[in-house]
């Protein structure tokens, strides 16, 4: 990942991303704006994607990220419980 | 400041400028200026993404509220990780697949130039007036604890947040940040550590936490509900999210750092990174506040932490306040005589002493700070900013105390430099290049970027020139800000569906949802957190009515 960076190359299938080297005019900068239909929301990102995410699915980072809200929720209630007396 | 102290103060400024400027070498072009060529890494982006949102303020008046208030603001925070989540899953890929320098940029190619232009009109003005008060706030707090003019503080800050933001472009700004954040986690770690060493030697660190814990500062969660209690887990999970799906999904200060990413992967995993590693710095901030409280049990804190006003106090030598003094000193002698006790036979009865000494104690600070607020006319005397940093000026060792005061400019130069590239932003792609100077060459929307970003740095500098005489100004300005938020996260809640929902119902929507805010603010006691939450109901329910059936389309799906 990193020597695909050095080289600029890290968007899909080694394309500059235009304007990544400033001279490669960006899609938005110069052209008129576009229709909704350029857009694709809930599309997969696997075509924008260099290399798979850190645990194999996005919805699994997703799903750890919560659990770690979780446990830090829980820890901070131990904690309150331990050492707010109640009042 | 001792000489070290100087020394690491500006041998960390000079240092994180100079790398920042290095790193920027060559942006010349709108795309390099503005968004790094859209090259950066994650971690870059995530530091940036955290200082941005750390100001001074932040800094120094967290710990200054985890001493007053203890740990339960950390439940403001709840809401983060959930709204990085959901960014990350819908918003990232949307952005990125667009290609646009700014969130509002996104609303026209989505809906029309009218929607865009209502929402970077509302980021323009709420962030125009935020920067300004970005540099006054600190700026006050710093020249009173170190005892400079006002004017040579601001003068100081924002001439150097302006050189390097109008020179380098985002990529100085990001760099910076990423330092800037890295000297900020040293400053708490290093603030923690001298809170703990600091305590008499029989007295433990969990005597510590126990003695704030009876003085009600341990609470962090709190598990009742009510709408006017603006701290609580369901405010901070529920309203919580909605306050940061708006400012990381739609603020441009923070959906600009992000554009800047080189893929999907590595805009996704700078948002996370904030997601996972704020809840436990919010947390670490504020027990270090709870035992700054636990030092001053037995160290005497002053009465008033304002050094300018307990000055002038001290020298009217009214007897009234000067009896209020004595009795203090006599108070706080009880108090630390009863934690002595305390800490070494755990009892009802001894804890029953504290509590009550701890109490009176309280109470005769109160007296104290009427007698400022009587002698000031009635003007609201509020100290709790300047606690932390009388901490650590008072009490660190030397070379620390520098440490720390390069944490607190680290923290409000990177705000700052982030907000004013920001404005620059939306000022030249959503007005200057699309209304006023269409079909110019790149090199003349890079220098308009420039000009801007330096229009703001002096507008920035002026208005905290001015902030003394604000006065009630920035309570509005504050105010006025979280009135925003709900709209704009509602018109990108639209734009970000596949509703059908025309140009005319995102924007009848968007005022739709600002009257209804302001009605909730002006007519119920509902907590603040709550509005974003009313503000976007509305206008995606006011979206949906009026936009439905509109001559746009939703995006395609495929």
């Amino acid at each position: 990942m990193r020597s695909l960076a050095a080289r600029g190359k890290s968007h899909a299938g080694g394309v500059t991303r235009p304007g990544a080297d400033g001279v490669t005019p960006s899609r938005s900068r110069d052209a008129a704006p576009r229709s909704p239909q350029d857009f694709h929301p809930g599309l997969p990102d696997s075509g924008t994607e260099e290399v798979p995410p850190p645990l194999g699915s996005w919805g699994s980072i997703y799903a750890a990220v919560l659990a770690h809200l979780a446990f830090w929720i829980l820890l901070f209630h131990l904690f309150t419980v331990r050492f707010d007396p109640p009042s | 400041m001792r000489g070290i102290d100087w020394a690491v103060l500006i041998a960390s400024l000079v240092a994180i400028i100079g790398y920042g400027l290095y790193r920027s070498r060559g942006s010349k072009t709108v795309a390099s200026y503005l968004l790094a060529g859209r090259t950066m890494r994650w971690w870059v982006i995530g530091l940036s993404i955290m200082a941005t949102q750390a100001s001074a303020i932040t800094f120094i008046g967290t710990t200054g509220q985890g001493y007053v208030d203890g740990l339960r603001f950390v439940q403001f925070y709840f809401g983060l990780p959930v709204a990085m989540v959901i960014i990350s899953a819908i918003a990232v890929p949307l952005y990125f697949r667009s290609g646009v320098y700014t969130a509002y940029e996104y609303l026209e190619s989505r809906f029309d130039a009218k929607t865009r232009t209502l929402a970077s009109l509302i980021f323009l003005i709420q962030r125009g007036l935020g920067v300004g008060l970005a540099l006054y706030a600190p700026a006050v707090v710093l020249s009173v604890i170190m005892g400079w003019p006002e004017p040579l503080t601001i003068t100081t800050m924002g001439g150097l947040v302006v050189a390097y933001t109008v020179i380098g472009g985002i990529k100085a700004v990001m760099w910076t940040d990423a330092q800037q954040m890295m000297v900020m986690f040293a400053g708490i770690l290093a603030a923690f550590l001298a809170a703990v060493w600091g305590l008499p030697s029989d007295v433990s660190f969990l005597d510590a936490i126990h003695l704030a814990g009876i003085s009600g500062k341990m609470r962090a969660v709190d598990l009742s509900f009510d709408w006017q209690n603006r701290y609580n887990l369901w405010s901070g999970l529920i309203g919580g999210s909605f306050l940061a799906l708006s400012y990381f999904g739609t603020d441009q200060s923070q959906v600009q750092r992000y554009l800047t990413g080189k893929s999907i992967r590595h805009m996704r995993i700078s948002l996370l990174f904030n997601a996972v590693v704020k809840v436990p710095l919010q947390f670490m901030i504020l027990l270090t506040g709870a035992l700054v409280f636990a030092f001053f049990v037995f160290v005497e804190p002053p009465m008033l932490f304002n050094t300018v006003e307990r000055t002038r106090m001290e020298g009217r030598l009214d007897p009234t306040y000067e009896a209020v003094q004595t009795r203090y000193h006599a108070a706080w002698s009880t108090r630390s005589e009863a934690a002595q006790k305390l800490s070494h036979e755990r009892d009802a009865g001894s804890e029953n002493s504290f509590v009550a000494a701890n109490a009176e104690l309280g109470a005769i600070r109160q007296e104290a700070i009427a007698l400022v607020e009587q002698s000031n006319h009635g003007a609201t005397y509020n100290d709790t900013n300047y606690i932390f940093l009388n901490f650590v000026i008072s009490h660190l060792p030397a070379g620390l105390v520098g440490l720390i005061m390069a944490a607190v400019f680290a923290a409000a130069m990177s705000s700052i430099s982030a907000e004013l590239n920001s404005l620059a932003t939306v000022t030249v792609i959503d007005h200057y290049r699309r209304y006023l100077a269409l079909g110019r060459t790149d090199m003349h929307y890079a220098r308009a970027a420039r000009i801007s970003t330096a229009f703001w740095g002096v507008y920035a500098t002026v208005f905290a020139s001015f902030g003394g005489q604000l006065g009630s100004l920035i309570e509005a300005v504050n105010m006025v800000g979280s009135l925003f938020y709900g709209s704009i996260l509602g018109a990108f809640v639209l734009a970000f569906s596949r509703w059908r929902v025309s140009g005319n119902g995102a924007f009848a929507g968007m005022l739709a949802g600002l009257v209804a805010v302001a009605l909730t603010a002006r007519l119920t006691d509902v907590s603040y957190l709550w509005y974003n939450l009313v503000g976007c109901l509305m206008t995606v329910a006011v979206g949906l009515i009026i936009g439905r059936g509109g001559a746009k389309a939703a995006p395609a799906a495929s």
